[in-house]
């Protein structure tokens, strides 16, 4: 059963919009590479409990986030260590800093499944911010289906360049899939790679949201119904009340 | 992504707005209108999201709407991406965006922290 509806929606949603909503909803409800579907799920839940967090709320207006002292209010379902990442990202994430990253790292979390966690917050923030902007409710939440994690971590993942591992273009094989298949790999492309599907799920759904891949680098090409610089308008109004140089 | 913005409008654009809010008296058609609503999407405001999302379908149409939407809701997933991983920012064209868009100011800039 599908918990992705827009067709009674007072306008038409684009075709692939809706689809890459459905897929993403039903891979968010799935087991993943490190997270069970019932953990992804719990984080989806958290992403959106996070937005009415008092915690959250104080650290946001204090001068430094580190200067208030209190506990998230949470549902329950994870632990300490994964409320803290998923408040702090949904609701403050131009403050994060590697040493905040450092320390949730010694607090028994891997890389990996941050990374996971990572990927399911910013497709729930996607799909979430797509309904408010359309002024519906939030989509129902799926319900986790069961299975193991294949705990794959790519092998050529190294911590360089960012705080977490990332594959570079050179260092990809043929186990982690297609990772690159543009020849122009920005940072931001990278960034989840260690964890590959996590990587593909969030472009799958990037790509509808704003521009398919090889459109991205077609600067003298109008492909939505909205001009390019139109979009990039906003895209960097959005980016940079989020303190955010992408 | 933001610097390769840059690139979309042969850098006519003032960068400088984006960080104090956009005028229109740009090169970009309705780009007041469209950063406006992208600020009350960050703010969540409800009211004031379903007053300019009226606006948008008036003046440009319901397609553009769509697309506005998608592209605001895009881009609070990368900016998690972004500011949760440390990936680093780096090369020239990016200096030039950081330092039009003067994000020095910004705290987190302060922290030293970004990866490189």
């Amino acid at each position: 059963m599908t918990l992705i509806k827009y067709e009674d929606y007072e306008l038409s949603v684009r075709e692939d919009l809706t689809h890459a909503h459905e897929t993403c909803w039903s891979r968010l409800s799935q087991t993943g590479t490190w997270l069970e579907g019932s953990r992804k799920v719990h984080v989806a839940a958290e992403v959106r409990n996070a937005r009415t967090c008092s915690f959250c709320a104080e650290q946001k207006e204090a001068i430094s986030p580190n200067s208030v002292t209190g506990s998230h209010s949470n549902l329950g379902k994870l632990s300490d260590t994964e409320v803290e990442i998923i408040h702090r990202i949904v609701s403050d994430p131009g403050r994060l800093s590697k040493k905040w990253y450092q320390d949730m790292m010694s607090m028994e979390l891997r890389e990996e499944e941050y990374i996971e966690i990572v990927g399911v917050i910013a497709m729930v923030m996607i799909i979430d911010t797509f309904t408010f902007a359309l002024g519906m409710p939030d989509h129902d939440l799926p319900k986790p289906e069961s299975g193991k994690p294949s705990f794959y971590r790519s092998s050529g993942a190294k911590v360089n360049a960012a705080w977490i591992p990332i594959v570079e273009p050179e260092d990809a094989t043929s186990s982690d899939g297609d990772l690159y298949p543009n020849p122009k790999v920005g940072y931001i492309l990278r960034a989840l790679s260690a964890v590959p599907k996590t990587k593909f799920h969030f472009w799958d759904l990037m790509h509808a949201q704003y521009l398919p891949e090889p459109i991205i680098y077609q600067f003298d090409r109008d492909y939505r119904a909205i001009t390019r610089a139109q979009m990039e308008v906003v895209a960097a109004r959005v980016s940079a009340l989020h303190q955010c140089l992408y | 992504m933001l610097r390769e913005s840059v690139n979309s409008n042969d850098g006519s654009f003032q960068l400088g707005s984006i960080t104090e809010g956009v005028a229109e008296d740009q090169d970009v058609h309705y780009a007041g209108l469209l950063a406006e609503f992208a600020e009350q999407v960050v703010a969540r405001d409800t009211n004031k999201v379903k007053d300019l999302r009226e606006s948008i379908i008036d003046q440009m149409d319901a397609n553009a709407f769509i697309d506005v939407a998608a592209t605001v809701a895009g881009f609070h997933g990368v900016v998690r991406i972004a500011d949760a991983t440390g990936i680093p920012v780096v090369n020239k064209m990016s200096e030039d965006v950081s330092s039009e868009l003067d994000v020095d100011h910004f705290y987190a800039s302060g922290l030293g922290d970004r990866g490189h």
